[in-house]
């Protein structure tokens, strides 16, 4: 049911071309912290887009990280650009892909919002609003 | 006669297999003891700067230990995530004797102040969970001890010369009895709290 509903979105004719980005949140942190920014990417279009930068005002560094699992343990690597294939929908989620966010220069509390750019080669530039929360 | 014979055979057999059966289910219902780690004795400090004599200043009490670094911004934070929903289901279950630890793998940048704050953002009820730090020796014999195995990567700055760098690390769980014996172990990321919930109600 939920492929279903996906697939008539994708299909909608007012979304055709378009990046569209759900879901943002930002786990909590202090001051001098990392944390983490989540989302849902969804290409409308018939042509793949690639995401190849983020930047935050509230952070030094916004990276694209990927977790994975190798012997029992878990890593992550930075990434240097994530495909978004045509007609689909690419998860950032806890465990795979992420964005971190390093040295955190003002309190990240629960219920805040904050602004968040991603750059896409073909999109351009796509401003997000994250919520703040676990 | 040799009727009866067959008859009482099968009825010997029959009892003997209800009380394999049984004896079988009621072993399996047991958490067998994986690691002992009621003689060992590491002095740690919490998010307040106290001192904790692990395990002996919770003897008596079941402990749920997780083990993490506050620069992890994917998988200890959802672990983390995870002990509160566990905390906050034992809380409406009224079971009261079990003791919350978070280690961290990273002594030398989680210090005191910055586990206590690391807990505060996130609104931690620190009434029966204890964020743990120490020395690099002390730290690692209990991971050791745990079978928690971690290793840092390469090192960089930021610009404005921040050291960062991140560890791969076991992704781990443990529940601990009241005699200090680890029972049990959970992927931290993926752990669910009824069942942590159903193998402490085995161990009472």
């Amino acid at each position: 049911m939920i492929w279903l509903l996906i697939t008539i979105l994708l299909n909608s004719p007012e979304k055709a071309g378009k990046i569209e980005v759900e879901s943002p949140y930002i786990r909590p942190a202090d001051v001098g912290m990392t944390s983490a920014l989540y989302f849902q990417v969804i290409n409308h279009s018939d042509e793949n887009d690639t995401l190849y930068d983020v930047h935050a005002n509230f952070c030094e560094i916004a990276q694209i990280h990927e977790s994975f699992m190798k012997d029992g343990m878990m890593g992550m690597r930075q990434v240097k650009y994530v495909v978004v294939p045509a007609r689909s929908v690419l998860m950032f989620k806890p465990g795979g892909y992420h964005v971190m966010l390093i040295n955190v220069n003002r309190k990240l509390a629960k219920g805040n919002n904050e602004s968040v750019e991603l750059l896409f080669k073909r999109s351009g530039k796509y401003v997000l609003n994250a919520k703040v929360h676990d | 006669m040799k009727k009866n014979d067959f008859i009482d055979g099968m009825k010997n057999f029959a009892l003997c297999f209800i009380l394999a059966t049984a004896l079988l289910i009621n072993g399996c219902r047991k958490l067998p003891v994986l690691i002992d780690v009621s003689g060992k004795q590491e002095v740690f400090l919490n998010q307040d700067s106290s001192k904790v004599l692990f395990p002996s200043d919770f003897r008596g009490k079941i402990i749920v230990m997780s083990f993490i670094y506050t620069n992890c911004p994917d998988i200890c934070p959802l672990t983390t995530n995870n002990m509160q929903h566990l905390q906050d289901s034992l809380r409406l279950e009224k079971i009261g004797d079990v003791e919350l630890l978070s280690l961290t793998f990273d002594p030398n940048r989680d210090t005191p102040e910055v586990l206590r704050e690391y807990a505060d953002v996130r609104g931690i009820d620190l009434s029966n969970w204890n964020f743990l730090t120490g020395t690099r020796a002390g730290t690692d014999t209990i991971l050791n001890e745990m079978d928690v195995r971690y290793f840092p990567g390469d090192s960089s700055r930021t610009p404005s010369g921040k050291l960062t760098y991140y560890i791969t690390h076991t992704d781990k769980v443990i529940l601990i009895d009241k005699n200090g014996r680890v029972r049990k172990s959970y992927r931290g990321s993926t752990l669910v709290a009824k069942d942590v919930i159903k193998d402490i109600k085995k161990l009472e």
